[in-house]
Parts: structure tokens; sequence; C-alpha cells
């Protein structure tokens, strides 16, 4: 292992792919910054633009903005009380008040410090349990598959929106999006209409791109009215590095929030705002004397360091067991298969380079990303924040056609982008998660064909996946996970009461 | 909180889509029709639940919303039109036509600019593609671009 780590440095460490995570760092930064957009947005529409590119360097470009966004959404929560992303939600709530004070400056530093200490934290978990697990998964059967298939719905739908019904619905809709095309097992075509372009399934990325992309400027057209008259104040950023007094202070609270962040992040379908809130909550009770809420540096911490904890460590399971951690890490999948690719244990024996250079790219991003944001923070302060949303929006949809046009040079993908997007926006107004939808979709061939595969092996009989101890542990979790929601009701206590508008 | 009738239309689908499923998988090989078949069944079980779930609350009142929703059905005729003509009057024109109309539509404020944002928007990204990635992108009926 240490000397294909060593391999994925020597990659990483070479010209190209360095520019190309800096790049992407970059990009992340400001996207995270720029309130409606975010690492799942820009991810979906800059995924063609890595089609033409060496696998290695455009991977490194996503592994820069899926860990740099995160950390930007920092930056419009602390000065505007924006969230720039959702992971950036509880930041606001310690991170505002600081910039009433006149804090802002030490808010943003506490932020960027914090930010790094997690996606270290986290990319250090990648590197040492995605390959062990990757081995270990080699040695799986197709109940051991199916049951992990099962693991991955479950944990989505028991954690992902807010109504399990819900959560189940769109997940149903994600397996029966995933049936189009030929049959796994028999190469029978079903549900393809007589179109010859969806004998292969629904394109992934032009899916993404419309669910993502194109939801979210249709989401954004629906409040434009009230859009129009926001106008920022920005206020004066001053010292941004924190002192090390401060450093000291916030120590326990980023091993804490980095821990929350790494153990919820490997559980497929977990989800970040769950990590955020437990991490805040933690915070809150071991910091009793202080007043949470009035611009506390331990609530800007927590938050910060469990959000970006989650980033590296939720693609442990995509990169190990091929099992997307959440709707981001479902995009990778998206990248590695437009080159080829394909995540999970076969990525790293048959494509080391690759498997090992985006692990060791999240490491290095993470590195890249303390100077970058502390350079940053001023120029995004004073000049990104000022587009309009609706320049935005233009430069969006442009992306978005392109890119879903460039996949396979075919408007087909434009029409599959089309109509993914309505689908996200109904979803949206019917209080349907994407998730579940994303993950039963990458998910449902693989079920299928383990469970077929299965009842090969067990001539029909459904027991085969209890008798095997490792399928039924994982199915026994997967009970626990779809229980999770009642559990969490009966445990519920709200942490936040603020009046953070969720649609900024 | 969504309306009541709004959920029971989603299980009047949800019923549809797997009974459309459950009937179609009967052409199907037995192996390519399991998998199917017990997505359907489990999908109606769902159903079922949302159904009886917005039954439940049919009394419960709704705050209405103020939302724009011709906006957003502009914006949809736009990508529609934009699938139509991309073939016909090649990427440049068609996108950068797409982008100035999105943004209009958006109620950009300095009209003036539209245009010429457009542009140098889509000469980016057009550079990006077609020079730098060497992706082919449609040249349409004047075949300069």
């Amino acid at each position: 292992m240490v000397e294909n780590l060593l391999l994925g440095f020597t990659v990483v460490f070479q010209p190209l792919p360095m520019m190309a995570l800096l790049f992407g760092v970059t990009v992340g930064l400001i996207v995270g910054a720029l309130p409606g957009l975010n690492d799942n947005i820009t991810l979906a529409v800059l995924i063609p633009i890595t089609f033409g590119m060496d696998p290695h360097v455009g991977m490194m470009i996503l592994v820069g903005i899926y860990c740099a966004a995160c950390y930007g959404g920092s930056i419009p929560a602390i000065l505007l009380k924006i969230p720039g992303t959702a992971s950036s939600i509880v930041t606001t709530l310690d991170g505002y008040p600081m910039t009433l004070k006149g804090e802002a400056g030490k808010a943003l530093g506490i932020a960027t410090t914090s930010s790094v200490f997690g996606g270290l934290m986290s990319s250090l978990v990648l590197m040492f349990i995605a390959p062990f697990l990757a081995h270990q998964a080699l040695k799986f059967g197709p109940p051991e598959y199916f049951a992990l298939t099962i693991l991955g719905i479950s944990t989505v739908a028991g954690m992902a929106g807010k109504s399990l019904l819900k959560n189940l619905i769109a997940g149903v809709i994600g397996l029966f999006i995933a049936m189009i095309g030929m049959s796994p097992q028999t190469g029978f075509p079903r549900f393809y209409f007589g179109n010859n372009y969806l004998l292969e399934g629904i394109p992934f990325v032009p899916m993404l791109i419309g669910l993502f992309g194109i939801t979210s400027i249709l989401e954004l057209a629906e409040h434009i009215v009230k859009e129009k008259d926001i106008k920022h104040i920005l206020p004066k950023v001053t010292r941004i590095l924190p002192t090390k007094k401060m450093i000291k202070r916030l120590l326990p609270t980023w091993i804490t929030s980095g821990t929350i962040g790494n153990v919820i992040g490997i559980i497929p379908g977990a989800g970040m705002l769950m990590a955020i809130y437990l991490s805040y909550d933690v915070a809150q009770r071991r910091n009793k004397d202080k007043e949470f809420g009035t611009g506390v540096p331990e609530g800007i911490a927590s938050a910060e360091a469990a959000n970006n904890a989650v980033v590296a460590s939720s693609m442990v399971p995509l990169l190990s067991l091929g099992i997307p951690g959440n709707s981001a890490s479902a995009l990778f999948i998206g990248a590695l298969m437009i080159q080829g690719l394909r995540p999970g244990p076969s990525l790293f024996v048959d494509h080391p380079t690759i498997a090992y250079s985006i692990i060791v790219g999240f490491f290095v991003a993470n590195l890249f990303m303390g100077p970058l944001g502390i350079l940053v923070s001023k120029f995004l302060a004073t000049y990104i924040l000022r587009i309009p949303r609706q320049i935005l929006s233009g430069v969006i949809v442009a992306l978005c056609a392109t890119g879903a046009f460039a996949i396979s040079n075919s408007i087909f993908n434009v029409w599959i982008m089309i109509i993914f997007g309505i689908i996200g926006f109904v979803f949206n107004k019917l209080n349907i998660p994407h998730s579940p939808l994303i993950l039963t979709m990458v998910l449902g061939t693989m079920m299928e064909r383990n469970y077929l595969q299965s009842m090969v092996l067990s001539k029909g009989s459904w027991s085969i996946f209890m008798q095997r101890p490792l399928s039924a542990v994982l199915l026994l979790m997967s009970l626990f996970f779809f229980a999770t929601p009642f559990i969490s009701k009966l445990l519920k206590k709200p942490i936040i009461t603020d009046d953070i508008d969720l649609n900024n | 909180m969504i309306s009541w009738y709004v959920d029971l239309f989603l299980s009047f689908f949800l019923f549809i889509i797997s009974g459309f499923v459950y009937i179609q998988s009967a052409g199907f090989p037995e192996v390519s029709a399991k998998f199917p078949r017990l997505t359907a069944v489990f999908t109606i079980i769902l159903a079922l639940f949302l159904m009886i779930s917005a039954i439940k609350r049919r009394n419960e009142e709704y705050a209405k919303t103020d939302n724009n929703y011709l906006i957003v059905c502009k914006i949809i005729a736009g990508l529609i039109i934009y699938s139509l003509v991309l073939k016909v009057f090649g990427y440049l024109i068609s996108t950068i036509m797409l982008t100035s109309y999105t943004i209009f539509t958006m109620k950009y404020s300095k009209k003036k600019n539209i245009l010429l944002i457009s542009c140098v928007v889509i000469l980016v990204i057009y550079l990006i593609f077609k020079v730098l990635l060497q992706i082919p992108l449609p040249r349409g009926f004047l075949n300069v671009i």
C-alpha cells in the first residue's frame, strides 16, 4: 500500500495534475462562495470538461472543487449571513454575529483553519481506510454486494430528507430509471420505447447536469423577483490568520468535530448536514459557559471542521466499494465512467494510479486550501460576491447545455438534461430529495445483478442473505438505518431556531 | 408542508407507473422480469402509504406561496427551442441566444450589456471545449463555426 501511495504522490506532484488541483481548489472556493452555486452543480457542469483530458488531470480538478466548495460556502455565511452552500448553514449562526462585532477576518480565519484541519483528517482516513476496504471487498460475493447496495439505499432513505416515505419514493423512481435499457443479466432490452439511445440506459452525466444545474436555474427563476431587490453590503475584512492561542483553544473542537464528520462521512447517504448539526450540538455541550449563536469561535470551528471532514471520507465507500457516500461522490462515478473507468475494488487493482492519485489529491487539495483560502477571501468578499445571479444563471445554462451535448456529441443528451432538470424541480416542489434517486440509479443495476446471481447460487432461496455472516450483518445494519427516522423522531431536539433563509 | 392533494396525485402517479412496469414486464424473459416486478410491488405499497397519509392530512391548512412559475416555464421553453435549433444554427449562435435569453428572462437590469456578456461567456466556453479539449460542437447551416 505504501508503494501505491507513493505512486499516487508521484502522479499528483507532476506539473499538470498539480496545476489542475490548484485550479480546482480556486474554482471550488469561488463557486462555494457564490450563493446558489454549490459543489454538486459545479461538478455536474464541469465533468464534461474533463472528458477530453487525461483522467489523472481531470480527476484533480474535480477533487479540488469538491474539497474547496464546502469551505468556500462559509465566506458569504460569515460576511453576509447567506450560506454559500447548504453545508455552511450552521456557520452562519456564529460567523455572522462575529462579523457584526467587527471580527469578520477572525471568523474567516477560524473557518479556514477549521476546514483545513477537518479536511486533512478526512483525507488521512480516506488514505488508509479506502485501500484496506477495497482489498477486503475483493473477497465479496453476490450476496454481500446485494446486502451492500441495500445498506447504501437504506442509509440514504433513512437520512436524506425529512420523510422516510418520500425518500423511499425517490429511491424506487431511481430504480425504475435504472431499469431502462438492457437487462444486466440477460441483455434483454427493457422500457426503451423503441428509442435506440435508451438501450444503454439513461445517460448518467446529462441526467446529473439536469438534476443539479438546470434544477438550480429553475429554482432561481422561481424566486427571481424577490432576488432582484437584494443588495449586499460587504463588511471590511481585516486580519484573517488566527493566533496561536486561538488555535490551541479550538484544537479539541476540531478533533471532536473532525471525528464526527469522518464517521458520518463514511456511512453512505448519511449526509453532511447530520455531521454538522451533531458536531455543533457536541460543541455546545462541551462549552456550556459560552452562549452559542452570539459569535462563539467554537461554533464556527465545529461546523467547518465537520463539513470538511465529510468530504474526503464520503469517498471511502465510493472508491473501495463502488457505492457513493453522497450526491457529490456519485458525480465522481459519472466522471470516472466517461473515462471508461468504474469505481470499486477493481479500480485499485486495474488502475492504481487513478485510485491513489484521487486519494492523495484530497490530501494535497486540503493543503492548498489553507493558504489559498486566506489569500482569496478578501478578493471573494470584494468582487465575486457582487456578481449578479442573473449572469451566473446564463453562464450555468450555457455550461450545462454545452457539457450535456459534448459528452457524446448528441442532442439526445440535451433532452435528457432538460427532462431531468424539470424532474428535479418537480421533486423539490413535492419535497422529494434527490440523493436517494441518484443513489438507487447508481446502485440499481448492481443490486439487480447481484440479487439474480445470489438467487442462482441459492437455487431461488432468500435465506442465502442471512446464511452468509457479512451479508446478514449488512442487512441488519440496513434495518437499523431504515429505523433511524423513527429513532431520531423520538430523540429529536431542535438546534437551529434562527431565521436563516434556506432559499438563499 | 405541501398540500394533501399533491401527495394524493403523486400516489396515483406511482400506481400508474408501477402498474405500467408490472404489465410491461409480462413480456420479458423470467430473469429480466423479476426485479421490475419486485420494484413495482414495493412501489404500490409505498403509494398506498402515501395515499393514506395524504387523506389523513386533508383538513390541514397550507400557506400559499408566491412563486413565479411563468419565468420557470419561459426558461424551460428556451431550453426546448435551443435543443431544436442547435443543429440548425450551430453552437455559437444558438448558445449565445440561449444565454442572452436566460439572463434577459431572469430580469437582469442592465439590458444593453446582456448580448456582450453572453458573447464573451460563450466564446470562453467555446475555446475551452472546441480549441483546448478538441470536442466537436455543431456548426449549423452557416458551417463556419
